[in-house]
């Protein structure tokens, strides 16, 4: 678990998302529950995409959180919230290692279901300053899924 | 750091991946990773490179079996993860209503009542809960990023540090911005109208440093 100075260091990075007397909320949001300020709760747009497709990890919390980063998740709180507006959430296991690799690496392939980020990402485009220069196409190596949680811990 | 600094890369470039060691053992993963590398890093025309902010010997040994481990044959370097950070992040806006440059005439070196911008596209079945960020940019003026500044420059109408911040290319503020905001009030209603008011570099370091008990004064040498 992080220690507390590396709470405190991230409820610092985090404002104005920081909510002055309770130190812990951040620590405990686990989807679990609804939102409240500063947040706002998707599932209250006007607009809602009308099915979800919400892609299940093979197996394994590095597995999930990989795929989460890139496709979404859609616990069960907001899955019930979606549900009550008429939104269909479709449940996709990923049985097979290569579907999931296929949807972690992100290569941008037309014609890509509707993931759980589209929720959030209603009205939203990407920007850039002018001029635009690609840059980097980088490989982060690591040595473990958990190393976020102690740097010290990592080894040649 | 691998995994936030992956998930940073991807978020400010639109193109990285993450390769633990046990990934490092996934077929089906590496012979993916391999072909977005041959193909999708060439079409845009990046430089393929492998990073790492915890261990340069497990990145220089994966930069060097990097086509082993995918099975293609690959030119890429390793890196310093300092030198890939973009210098123009990618960011997300609303679609067509990213903001545009206005003059805005200072009175008395402050920059009064500030139009916030009103999300367009995108609402919520009660208007006050819609929250957004809305960043004032200066076209030769940039703030010192400290915590301690966000209020002292967007005077008087915030006063808790968790509102504002000074950021890489101005000030940043929660919006709408007001404390309470009545139920069923339209967003245009309540949205806050800042006071921006620019400080001097020395003006600025005071504000950080005196609430720790430090001064600062220029040097005699007039830097």
């Amino acid at each position: 678990m992080p220690t507390v100075e590396q709470k405190e260091l991230l409820d610092r990075r985090l404002a104005p998302f920081r909510e002055r007397g309770d130190s812990e909320w951040l620590h405990s949001f686990n989807a679990t529950s609804g939102l409240a300020w500063p947040f706002t709760d998707a599932a209250s747009f006007d607009e809602l995409p009308g099915s979800i497709v919400n892609p299940i990890a093979p197996g394994g919390a590095a597995r999930t959180l990989l795929l989460t980063a890139i496709a979404g998740r859609v616990p069960l709180a907001l899955h019930g919230s979606l549900s009550e507006r008429g939104v269909s959430v479709v449940n996709e296991p990923l049985r097979r290692r290569y579907r999931w690799a296929s949807i972690v690496v992100d290569r941008r392939r037309g014609g890509q279901p509707t993931y759980p980020w589209a929720i959030a990402d209603q009205g939203l485009a990407t920007y850039h300053a002018a001029p635009w220069r690609a840059g980097h196409a980088a490989v982060v190596v690591a040595d473990t899924a958990w190393d976020f949680l102690c740097s010290t811990r990592s080894s040649a | 750091m691998g995994f936030p600094l992956f998930y940073a890369l991807k978020r400010m470039s639109g193109m990285a991946w993450w390769l633990p060691s046990w990934l490092r053992r996934d077929h089906a993963y590496r012979l993916e990773l391999g072909s977005a590398l041959e193909y999708d890093a060439r079409r845009e025309g990046r430089d393929p490179v492998v990073v790492s902010a915890s261990s340069s010997a497990a990145r220089d040994r994966v930069a060097s079996s990097l086509s082993e481990l995918t099975g293609r044959v690959l030119s890429i370097a390793a890196a310093d993860w300092r030198e890939v950070l973009p210098d123009q992040p990618l960011r997300l806006y609303e679609r067509d209503n990213e903001g545009r440059t206005e003059l805005v005439p200072l009175y008395g070196g402050e920059a009064l009542d500030l139009q916030t911008p009103i999300p367009r596209g995108v609402a919520t079945t009660d208007p006050a809960a819609m929250r957004w960020l809305t960043e004032i940019q200066g076209r030769t003026w940039t703030p010192i990023r400290h915590r301690e500044l966000g209020t002292r420059l967007l005077r008087d109408m915030f006063v808790s540090p968790e509102l504002v911040r000074t950021t890489r290319d101005g000030v940043g503020y929660f919006s709408p911005g007001g404390v309470l905001i009545r139920a069923g009030a339209s967003l245009e209603s309540v949205v806050v109208r800042p006071t921006l008011r620019p400080r001097s570099v020395l003006e600025q370091l005071r504000a950080a440093l005196e609430p720790h008990g430090w001064t600062s004064e220029p040097s005699d040498k007039g830097i």
